[in-house]
């Protein structure tokens, strides 16, 4: 066997190193440290590993293989997936780092890292439709995540289990039917059957509107450091799988009316989370919805992979897994610093004379998920606005609806963090500087990060364009 | 580079006071460092006169065909006076900010208005739409953590709400502009704007300056009066008319009825601002409507084809408007120096503001031409009445604010002075001369009445002296009551709880007991949808 | 295997999932449990070697084990012997359950015909109802218990069906350990559920 593969380093090094840290999970902040530098130096790895998967070291010419061999199939990692990977570990390490100062499960680091690597694995296997197998062993090792400490498992663990579990068999099977009728005519009934199939177990999957019901009701259950890391990882690796799934069927891709379809999916579910998101009254379930619309965004930039679409859902990548750090970190650091605050919306109000630098910080992390000027999302985001005004006019007032929506929801969040509370006590009782310098400085670089991003979109944002290289035949001038 | 070099000397010294006060303050030398770094900005602006027009590439995002964006800056004949405005008014500011003993005037507050003026200047140079977005953008971000730093106020924080969030569909509405004007020409710039997107920069712009619809953003804060707040509010209405300034002519060949709706609302709102801005107890209430009615004038020159001459009024709005604003004290025996500022207001022939006329009037004369004559009269005697109702003495004022509080209103005179000199090719002319003859001829006949029945807003027995003056109020109240926009803030409140209560029933069904029942028949629901779209020929 | 075993043993697996549907008695949950995997064993001959169908088998007995085991530490196992009063939930439950089932035997001819002409139709039935029965399972409870039973139930059924279709090895080992690990997070929420109670 050999094992001077891709795979070995990325998929099965990592997991040795998580069943290792089963053995130091009681060491909070060992365990925390270990999975912080496995997963930053398998993203540096993979960053800098050549494309040709060949590079000399000390005089020594090191060739590595793209394919581990396991039960006759493959697991097949190529030069051109190592930014994805580098991309999913930088996730790992971000999420690491952070996650030692809040009261996550202290098996956080080592379930982190497994689904990390797990998550790689769906991208690699070969067929790649058993990857909905593996996603359902992450969905598995995941609920030991959602489920918090001395609490039941709530009912939104239970809906996420079985809507995952209800996906698996759809994706398995489409695939199983349409093997070799790659030459039937598009209209065949087994083709349509296949499609929608394909398109039942991603919209279970991604949570796609109306099947989106247990994506809040978790949200209010779990620990939003936990959520965001789980859903991050999922929505992330689930669009480059759906995109690897149009990019190997022929038939799916030259389908009538699939992209439609998605586009009209991708801005039901914006719509959705967009009003929903303005009715919100408990700040937990907001991530929730922030997911959904950004569910919308991705399915409509894959709807519209054909206008320029796919380089939307490539630069959105980044700056969007930095704001949802922005948010889960302020929100997970005030509810340390103010456990009083009950998730509800009046628990927060005047937080803004208490904690001004989290208040703010949640305002702009929200304003960068809205897709203002000048913040990290906006160059991806525009570039999806400019692309529905120019191909119809149905979806433009549904967009702007949900765009409408979500800066109703920030006003009003703006509003309760502005208002104090008559019922507490003057700002002079609180205890003051209750922000230490760190957290005040990490609030401000992320802030700053989304700016630069936003105003150097081409230098900062440009690598990750490489992303969409696997796709060869879906995006073939790349 | 030199478009930017102007800009590095407000944030450079911003940034010098800033330091030197945190290691030793001085409120000396951080008032020298502020008045120097803005001067020779000033300084520069003006220079740039000789060179116009002038641009400058700051930022190319790469690869051209992805982004099709540069964030880039130009100088031309439409917006270098506002530069040189929002400049002189700064240093108007800090020198006059130090003669105040209602606001607290410190190096840090110095150093916040220099670099606002800075971020509004990179609003105001912006050559393409895009740009223009990204610094409102940041502007506004920046303009809010300021207002909440200084004012912990609770009872104001609806208002930063409020304004917040007007500037902030301002920009989306910039935005959708922009994708409406990029089907035309991509990645296009202010020169390039087709009349099919024309009207969205209109409203985006209008909806900045609180016109369309009509709102006042400019609501006075308790504890934001004068100096520094001033620029906070004046110098984002500065990037809006610039806006306006770049519009196209031919937005009147759009649909006819839609220009002439929002013409009759732009005349709506100058009317009712301009009335309301005569009849306030002072300058500093009647603020937000001398924005507003200014404004009004700009789009209605936008709208009656001729965008480029609303750049007088938007000079009136913040000169003319700066020059009263900043007289605080309004010391009795330099009123002449606010009187002088009427110049950049009134419109007589070969004025800075002659060429404004015909802009607001249009062509033919119509009934919104005659309305907007008295609108301006309104202005006129509203300007006169609170110079000429000054009175006070003041006697405790510092050896050196004696010279800064007159210079700063003189900077701002000459501001005027030499914009209607250099302004732009074509700044002395005629005009319509009659227009301004009317004007000051109401204003006449205004200040004659009111003298012959011996009004005064302040007296008791005002409301019996004036004729009509019951239904004038009560026709004022329902206007009031119509533009303040509480009926409509109701009804989306109303609207809002009843979404609610909705949102929450099906909350409760879907995330109820039979929660995943109801997921597996959306999948039927949805498997049917995909079957009869996909595939169809 | 003669088709009248075989029929019986269709026969009783859609009765044991039954029985996880309708009676809310954990003994008797667990051991109706096991008896489906062995009854998946036997029909699953059909189309896999007795050692692959084998591997099924300890699988499921496995799993049963674990919850049995999970809910005996727990100290929430009552005599299967207890009779309890049959209630109106029941009732409507064994309602459902014999539609399902009846709408499992009508609509595997159909199934048959198209697309699964490589299965029988006995094999559609079973693999049908069971997976009818996890949803309706999934979809009508929120104990731990029952929902992990609803989710083993649905996937037998599946696997099932997925047998007479195709076989991979590597599909094999990802299976087995996707219904360990559901197992597994079975008996993590019956202990959480135990321990969160008591405190």
């Amino acid at each position: 066997m050999n094992l001077l593969t891709t795979p070995s380093i990325w998929i099965f090094l990592p997991i040795l190193l998580s069943l290792l840290l089963i053995l130091v999970h009681r060491f909070h902040k060992l365990s925390f440290w270990i999975a912080c530098l496995g997963s930053l130096l398998l993203a540096v790895a993979a960053f800098i590993f050549p494309q040709s998967l060949e590079f000399n070291l000390f005089g020594r010419k090191f060739l590595f293989d793209d394919t581990f061999q396991i039960f006759n199939r493959g697991l097949i990692l190529t030069g051109s997936q190592l930014k994805t990977i580098a991309m999913l570990y930088l996730f790992s390490f971000l999420w690491n780092i952070a996650g030692l100062h809040f009261s996550v499960s202290r098996w956080f680091p080592t379930i982190s890292l497994a689904i990390t690597a797990l998550w790689i694995s769906t991208l690699a296997v070969k067929p790649f439709l058993y990857a909905a197998v593996i996603v359902e062993l992450i969905v598995l090792i995941s609920t030991l995540l959602l489920t918090p400490r001395g609490k039941q498992a709530g009912s939104g663990v239970m809906r996420y289990l079985v809507s995952q579990t209800v996906a698996m068999p759809l994706i398995l099977l489409s695939g199983w039917m349409v093997t070799g009728i790659e030459t039937a005519p598009s209209a065949s009934p087994l083709i349509l059957r296949g499609t929608v199939l394909i398109l039942l177990g991603f919209s279970l999957w991604l949570a796609v509107f109306p099947l989106h019901t247990w994506l809040p009701m978790l949200a209010d259950e779990t620990h939003p450091w936990v959520f965001s890391f789980i859903f991050l990882m999922q929505q992330s690796s689930l669009w480059l799988l759906l995109l690897e799934f149009l990019d190997q069927f022929a038939w799916l891709r030259n389908l009538n009316g699939i992209f439609s379809v998605m586009q009209w999916a991708g801005v039901l579910t914006l719509l959705a989370g967009g009003v929903l998101l303005s009715l919100q009254t408990r700040i937990n379930r907001v991530l929730a919805y922030l997911i959904l619309i950004e569910t919308g965004y991705s399915v409509l930039a894959i709807g519209l992979i054909n206008q320029g679409g796919g380089n939307a859902l490539a630069l959105s990548f980044i700056p969007r897994v930095l704001a949802y750090w922005q948010w889960s970190y302020t929100l997970s650091s005030v509810q340390q610093i103010a456990p009083e605050i009950d998730g509800s919306f009046s628990s927060l109000s005047g937080l803004f004379s208490r904690l001004p630098f989290h208040s703010m910080s949640l305002i702009i992390s929200l304003l960068g998920l809205l897709g203002l000027p000048a913040l990290g999302l906006f160059p991806a985001k525009r570039m999806l606005w400019n692309s529905i005004a120019n191909l119809t006019f149905q979806y433009t007032p549904l967009v702007a609806l949900a765009v409408a929506g979500m800066a109703l929801f920030i006003l009003r969040m703006m509003h309760t963090l502005l208002t104090p509370d008559p019922e507490t006590p003057p700002p002079a009782l609180l205890i003051a500087n209750e922000e230490s310098l760190l957290q005040i400085l990490i609030l401000c670089f992320f802030t700053l990060l989304s700016l630069l991003m936003g105003i150097f979109p081409h230098i900062f944002l440009n690598p990750f364009l490489g992303l969409l290289e696997p796709f060869i035949h879906l995006l073939p001038l790349g | 580079m030199i478009l930017l070099g102007i800009v590095g000397l407000l944030w450079l010294p911003s940034i010098a006071m800033t330091i030197s006060q945190a290691i030793k303050p001085n409120f000396a030398r951080s008032w020298f460092i502020a008045i120097a770094g803005a001067s020779l900005a000033l300084l520069g602006a003006f220079f740039l006169r000789l060179y116009l027009p002038l641009e400058v590439e700051f930022i190319r995002w790469l690869p051209e065909s992805l982004y099709h964006t540069t964030i880039s800056f130009r100088i031309d004949y439409i917006n270098w006076h506002y530069m040189l405005a929002i400049l002189a008014l700064c240093i108007a500011v800090i020198l006059t900010d130090s003669s105040r003993a209602s606001t607290q005037a410190n190096p840090t507050t110095w150093a916040a208005a220099l670099a606002l003026t800075g971020l509004n200047l990179i609003s105001v140079m912006s050559k393409d739409p895009l740009t223009m977005a990204i610094s409102w953008a940041v502007t506004d971000v920046v303009e809010l953590v300021y207002v909440l730093t200084f004012s912990r106020n609770s009872g104001s924080t609806n208002k930063v709400t409020t304004i917040y969030g007007v500037r902030l569909i301002s920009t989306f509405v910039l935005v959708a502009a922009t994708a409406v004007g990029w089907q035309v020409t991509a990645g296009l710039d202010f020169t390039q704007i087709p009349p099919t997107a024309s009207l969205l920069f209109l409203f985006a712009a209008g909806l900045r300056l609180g016109v369309l619809p009509l709102n006042f953003p400019m609501q006075n804060t308790l504890e934001l009066k004068r100096g520094t707040d001033l620029l906070l509010r004046f110098s984002p209405v500065a990037s809006a008319l610039v806006l306006i300034a770049h519009l196209p002519s031919e937005i009147l060949v759009l649909n006819q009825s839609l220009v002439s709706i929002i013409s009759i609302l732009t005349v709506l709102a100058a009317l009712y601002a301009s009335a309301m801005w005569l009849t306030r107890a002072d300058a500093n209430e009647g603020r937000p409507y001398w924005v507003v009615a200014l404004s009004a004038f700009a789009l209605q020159s936008a709208l009656n084809g001729q965008p480029q001459n609303s750049r007088v009024w938007g000079l009136a709005l913040l000169l003319t408007g700066g020059v009263l604003f900043l007289f605080d004290p309004p010391i009795r025996r330099i009123r002449f120096i606010p009187l002088l500022g009427l110049i950049g207001l009134l419109g007589f022939p070969y004025t800075l503001a002659a060429s404004g006329w015909s802009a607001i009037l249009g062509d033919p004369v119509s009934f919104a031409s005659i309305m907007m004559i008295l609108c301006h009269a309104m202005l006129v005697g509203g300007y006169l009445r609170y110079i000429l109702e000054a009175n006070s003495t003041v006697t405790g004022l510092e050896k050196y604010a004696r010279i800064t509080y007159p210079l700063g209103l003189i900077l701002l005179v000459q501001t005027m002075l030499v914009l209607n000199l250099v302004g732009w090719s074509g700044v002395l002319t005629v005009g319509i001369w009659w227009g301004s003859l009317a004007s000051l001829g109401l204003v006449l006949l205004g200040g004659l009445l009111t003298k012959q029945l011996g009004l005064r807003l302040t007296s008791t027995d005002f409301k019996e002296k004036v004729p009509f003056y019951r239904l004038g109020h009560r026709i004022l109240n329902v206007l009031r009551v119509v533009f303040s926009l509480d009926w409509f803030y109701a009804m989306a409140r109303w609207f809002f709880a009843r979404l609610s209560n909705a949102e929450d029933f099906f909350r409760q069904v879907l995330e109820g007991e039979a929660g995943v029942l109801w997921s597996l028949f959306f999948l039927l629901v949805i498997a049917t949808l995909i079957y009869t779209q996909v595939g169809q020929p | 295997m003669s088709e009248t075993l075989r029929t019986v043993l269709a026969a009783i697996l859609l009765l044991s999932a039954a029985i996880n549907l309708v009676r809310r008695q954990w003994t008797l949950n667990i051991f109706a449990l096991g008896l489906q995997y062995v009854c998946i064993f036997l029909l699953i001959l059909e189309v896999r070697s007795a050692f692959l169908a084998g591997i099924k088998l300890i699988v499921g007995l496995m799993v049963s084990l674990m919850l049995y085991l999970t809910l005996k530490s727990s100290g929430l196992i009552e005599s299967t012997l207890l009779r309890r009063h049959v209630t109106s939930g029941e009732i409507f439950r064994s309602t459902i359950a014999l539609l399902l089932a009846l709408i499992s035997f009508l609509a595997a001819p159909a199934l048959q015909q198209s697309p699964f002409p490589q299965s029988s139709q006995l094999l559609l039935t079973a693999s049908l109802g069971l997976i009818l029965f996890g949803l309706f399972q999934m979809g009508t409870i929120t104990e731990p218990l029952y929902l992990v039973i609803g989710l083993l139930t649905f996937l037998s059924g599946f696997e099932l069906l997925y047998a007479s279709l195709e076989f991979s090895r590597l599909l094999e080992a990802l299976l087995t350990a996707v219904n360990l690990s559901l197992a597994l997070i079975g008996s993590f929420f019956i202990v959480k559920d135990v321990e969160s109670g008591s405190e």
